[in-house]
């Protein structure tokens, strides 16, 4: 009864501590088995997962590729059409070299057999607007051989060709201009002479100049290679400076004097020295150039 | 292989390091379950998901202190939530255990297994905190906190379960003389 007494709380902590404390009774021995068996069910469905996983991203990397290929070969479609129709609608330029080759290129090219077939062919036609743009052809070409061109002019100058000619020198200056700024020598004519050889049919039906930058810009729009557009702007009409021309074309002295002038300015303008196109009897105030060669941008505004 | 490479391989997920520690954990963690638990299967089952949790967690384990008592509290943490689903934690039952008048005090013939049993006479809200306070040590404030209940019940609770087990220690005593 005493020992009851005596018996604090604090006693039945300390034997059941000291007792139950540390107790460690064998577990059932299927009891490691069991864990082991409930590990690998758990396991189980993660291993499932990460199976999944690398599925589900190969799968991914299946469809992006998928859809990679399909955008290249989308965009690639899309191109090759729309260069196909392109061409379709401007004419490819080995079709563009073909004609240039098949017309008057490849006579253009050889500068003496020019000079013989240029005045044949004013002659032969006699029809003086016909004519005027073939020499317009001619003088750019001039350039290249300056005194021979020149000689062209001189030699079968006459009046009305010269008068209107002149008009459409001042358009023409410009494309030979802008060719003379690229290194290709064999691309320069052809753009040249296609202008030229569009310029044939407005002259023909009406030699205004208004008619004739858009085939310029047109005919230059034709090389699919080398996209060479050249606007030409005239503030002033040309009028007056074909009545000026005429009058200045009276006397032959007068007509050899404006064709030693228009070569002298395409000289100019080749070596890019300043134009004096009044020299040449084209009076309209002002003529802006602008074209696109590559990425570069060439304008010029030329005060008469 | 010491602790530091038993705890190093269980967090490699080595199935080697997992049975060592296992086998080194497993009897004195069972102990614990035990004292939690009436249901022999209950405690197994406690045992096994304490092991779960720790090859889960062994990640997590920071050596910061005894492994052991990492280990002890998941244990006990299992142990509880298997007594919050089994026995109605706070269903106090009336001790109405005839008190056998003692001749002697609480002692220490009394068998480990005999003691377990009288622990498990109380209802479990006592000894929950009886094991958690006497035995494992934890203060009231931990404990109000993991079983959910407030610090003062905790107390009440531990007084309560200590009256009835000395009872029944003086009473087993009787009756053992």
């Amino acid at each position: 009864m005493k020992e009851e007494k005596t018996m604090r709380p604090e006693d039945v902590d300390k034997i059941f501590k000291e007792r139950l404390g540390n107790t460690s009774p064998t577990p059932p021995t299927d009891l490691w088995n069991r864990l082991q068996e409930r590990m690998q069910a758990e396991t189980a469905p993660q291993e499932e997962e990460t199976r999944v996983i690398p599925l589900l991203a190969r799968a991914e990397t299946r469809t992006t590729t998928w859809l990679y290929s399909s955008i290249a070969a989308a965009v690639s479609l899309v191109l090759s059409v729309g260069v196909v129709f392109y061409n379709i609608q401007t004419g490819t330029p080995e079709v563009n070299e073909v004609l240039a080759d098949k017309s008057k290129t490849l006579e253009l090219h050889e500068k003496p057999v020019i000079t013989a077939e240029a005045p044949e062919m004013t002659a032969d036609a006699g029809a003086t607007t016909e004519k005027a743009p073939k020499e317009n052809n001619l003088i750019p070409q001039a350039t290249d051989a300056a005194p021979a061109a020149s000689n062209i002019t001189e030699a079968d100058a006459k009046p009305n060709a010269v008068a209107k000619a002149t008009p459409k020198v001042a358009h023409l200056k410009p494309a030979k201009a802008i060719a003379a700024n690229k290194p290709k020598a064999t691309v320069q004519p052809a753009v040249a002479y296609k202008a030229s050889e569009r310029a044939e049919e407005p002259a023909v039906a009406a030699p205004q100049p208004a008619v004739q930058p858009a085939s310029l810009a047109r005919a230059a729009a034709n090389l699919n290679a080398e996209p060479v557009e050249i606007i030409i702007k005239r503030s002033a009409a040309s009028p007056p400076a074909m009545a000026s021309a005429e009058e200045a074309s009276k006397g032959l002295d007068k007509k050899a004097k404006l064709a030693k002038n228009i070569f002298k300015q395409v000289r100019n303008l080749a070596s890019g020295e300043n134009v004096e196109l009044s020299e040449v009897g084209i009076n309209a105030d002002k003529v802006a150039l602008s074209t696109h060669i590559g990425k570069q941008k060439f304008s010029k505004v030329i005060n008469l | 292989m010491t602790e530091a490479e038993l705890i190093a391989g269980c967090q490699r997920a080595d199935t080697k390091a997992q049975k060592l520690l296992y086998e080194r954990f497993a009897p004195q963690m069972y102990g614990v379950c035990l004292r939690y638990l009436k249901n022999e299967m209950d405690a197994e089952e406690a045992l096994l998901n304490g092991f779960m949790k720790i090859y889960q967690y062994i990640g997590k384990f920071e050596a910061k202190g005894s492994f052991e008592g990492w280990v002890r509290r998941i244990m006990v943490n299992e142990a509880l939530g298997f007594l919050r689903k089994k026995e109605p934690l706070h269903l106090a039952i009336e001790d109405n255990h005839v008190q056998v008048a003692s001749t002697g005090g609480a002692d220490q013939e009394l068998a480990e297994n005999e003691l377990l049993e009288l622990l498990m006479t109380l209802p479990a809200g006592y000894r929950a905190v009886f094991n958690l306070y006497a035995i494992e040590g934890y203060a009231h404030k931990e404990i109000a906190d993991m079983l959910g209940i407030t610090e003062g019940t905790s107390k009440s609770q531990l007084s309560k379960a200590r009256a009835m087990l000395q009872r029944r220690l003086t009473g087993k005593e009787a009756i053992a003389v």
